[in-house]
């Protein structure tokens, strides 16, 4: 047995199998260089990457595996022989440690470099090369599930782990079901395999939640609710339901631990993760390195010499794997930030990489906020989507007519307020029976869905602050009317 | 750049071009030219979950039903002129009616 120092959890108890068989691999060891998080430029404290990431999912896997053996026991085993349960906690202790193993470099700002998740579902199908996990697949995919990087880690396990899986005794189709979210369908013996698959994907709370809730609140620095992990998980249980399924529950008393985590996750996706400087500089990130790629990959083949199509060359399932030519005898392998910031160093005339590498940004945000946009349009509608093609246009002919400032000079960014959870799928015991949380307490429409709304970058023309907020002043004023005009019906 | 292409903006694209005053419009059909569209062109991402099938009926709660397998839009000529902002852009739309007459 290893122990692992983490800062968040104290000592992490590793087993040497998973030592030697996964964390011990260069693709495992790339995490250490993959940033956990995209908010680096408002937090700067946040510098925790997917492998500590992935040890503390692993470690919370563990505290989740040793209640619901205690959980099994006292009831028959949930119906399935020892043999069974131990395959399954196995599985999805490897599935803890492998769910983020083909992460994109600098979190989530690459991964739609991964290409169109069409493809990305036929070369899983045919990795797995079953029917009724290609159909379970297919089902999924209505929910918008899985992710670019999900997908991708499946794929890199199947390819990579396999056979290492397999010698552990693991179940490989299980282990990339858990990291992939594709849930058993109208299969009765499978529900414990669904509830695990649940505890590392969840539309609940899961391992992975748990551990970015906890830690990225204590690298970041913000200061929201705290979250006692283990008070959640000792009141953590697999019962049956009123349909008679077996379901992940919380006892009641845990309600407080719950609302903790909702308060991080509304924090997170308000304040940090689409802060308007974390959008714009993302933003910059994706340009310079897309120049980057072009300036390396000297392809003739690019279509339209698309940035996106260039960088895909390089942010790619199998150039994790294999090496990747570039011009002057470069050859890039195990994919991590390093790379792509040597790249966008190396390639002469990137002036996003100059902005985003000094932080001397060239644009000034209209608006800083969701709040702060209602504020200066109070009737556009509130607690829905804001989404209209013609924001875009409409706002930047507007910006422009004057001829103070051309097209190029703005730049509008899209950004989603990913929805809480999906909380009608909560259960908690009540009184010894397993109700629904909404049951109990109903919740607000606009909690439930996805909001879209925009940032308008506009180029400064004068360093001075002062100028910079009496222009933001004027150019908010002029636009009132248009605004208005896009929203109403 | 990547042009991302959703279900709201595929569904306002049948409306738009419907002259009836109603249209159904299977889930398939959705999928099926999403996938279509993302064969033309490789820069083309597209979601069409549940959630963004959704997003249309929220913006005209009155007009539209979602069953199991289709969406149903009502009333059509009450929100014609309203379609065209979860319209996509041109280009798009041009590449939309080819794959649709083919």
């Amino acid at each position: 047995m290893k122990r692992i120092l983490d800062t968040v959890h104290g000592y992490i108890m590793v087993d040497e199998k998973f030592m030697d068989h996964i964390i011990d691999t260069p693709l495992f060891q790339r995490l250490r260089r993959i940033e956990q998080t995209s908010i680096r430029c408002v937090f700067p404290s946040a510098r925790h990457d997917r492998f500590i990431h992935s040890l503390g999912v692993f470690h919370i896997g563990g505290l989740i595996v040793n209640q619901l053996r205690i959980d099994a026991l006292s009831n028959n085993n949930w119906n399935k022989t020892e043999a069974v349960l131990e395959t399954i906690y196995g599985s999805y202790l490897s599935a803890c440690l492998l769910h983020d193993i083909a992460h994109a470099p600098f979190s989530h700002t690459f991964e739609k470099y991964y290409g169109q998740k069409n493809n990305l579902a036929v070369e899983l199908k045919k990795l797995v090369a079953n029917d009724v996990f290609s159909n379970d697949l297919e089902s999924t995919i209505e929910n918008n599930e899985p992710n670019f990087h999900e997908y991708a880690s499946a794929i890199v396990v199947y390819k990579k782990y396999r056979d290492d899986l397999r010698i552990l005794g693991y179940d490989v189709e299980l282990v990339i079901r858990m990291i992939t979210g594709i849930y058993y369908r109208d299969d009765v013996n499978n529900q414990i395999h669904n509830c695990f698959i649940s505890l590392l994907h969840g539309e609940i709370f899961d391992a992975d939640r748990l551990d970015y809730a906890c830690r990225d609140v204590w690298a970041s620095g913000y200061s929201t609710s705290t979250i006692d992990l283990r008070r959640l998980i000792s009141s953590l249980h697999i019962k049956k339901n009123k349909e008679n399924i077996f379901v992940v529950c919380f006892e009641s008393n845990s309600l407080n631990e719950i609302e903790s985590i909702l308060n991080v996750k509304d924090f997170q996706t308000k304040y940090a993760l689409n802060h308007h400087v974390v959008v714009y500089d993302n933003y910059l990130l994706q340009q310079a390195a897309e120049f980057a790629a072009l300036y390396y990959l000297d392809d003739n083949n690019i279509q339209e010499n698309s940035g996106y199509l260039a960088l895909n060359k390089i942010v790619n399932i199998n150039n994790l794997i294999d090496e990747v030519p570039l011009n002057n005898n470069l050859k890039i392998s195990l994919l991590s930030d390093d790379d792509l910031i040597f790249l966008m160093k190396q390639s002469s005339g990137n002036t996003f990489y100059k902005q985003w590498c000094s932080r001397k940004y060239v644009h000034f945000a209209l608006w800083k906020s969701i709040d702060e946009f209602y504020y200066y349009f109070p009737n556009t509608p509130k607690g829905v989507s804001l989404k209209n093609s013609n924001f875009e246009k409409v706002v930047k002919n507007k910006i422009c007519e004057n001829g103070d400032y051309e097209y190029d000079d703005i730049q509008v960014n899209e950004v989603t307020f990913k929805c809480r959870i999906k909380l009608d799928s909560l259960y908690l015991v009540v009184a010894n029976e397993v109700s629904k949380y909404t049951d109990i307490k109903p919740i607000e429409n606009s909690k439930s869905k996805d909001i879209v709304f925009y940032y308008v970058y506009v180029k400064k023309k004068d360093k001075d602050r002062k100028t910079i907020r009496s222009e933001r002043k004027r150019i908010v004023e002029s636009l009132k009317g248009t605004v208005a005009d896009l929203y109403s019906k | 750049m990547i042009i991302e292409l959703d279900a709201s903006e595929i569904i306002a694209f049948y409306v738009d071009k419907t002259n009836q005053d109603q249209i159904d419009i299977k889930f398939d059909r959705i999928r099926a030219i999403a996938k279509q569209m993302e064969r033309s062109n490789p820069t083309i991402l597209t979601s069409c979950d549940m959630m963004s099938i959704s997003d249309f009926q929220s913006n005209f709660t009155n007009n539209v039903i979602i069953t199991e397998n289709h969406v149903c839009i009502k009333g059509i000529n009450s929100i014609r002129k309203s379609i065209s902002c979860y319209l996509p852009s041109d280009s798009i739309i041009k590449k939309l009616n080819e794959l649709d007459e083919y």
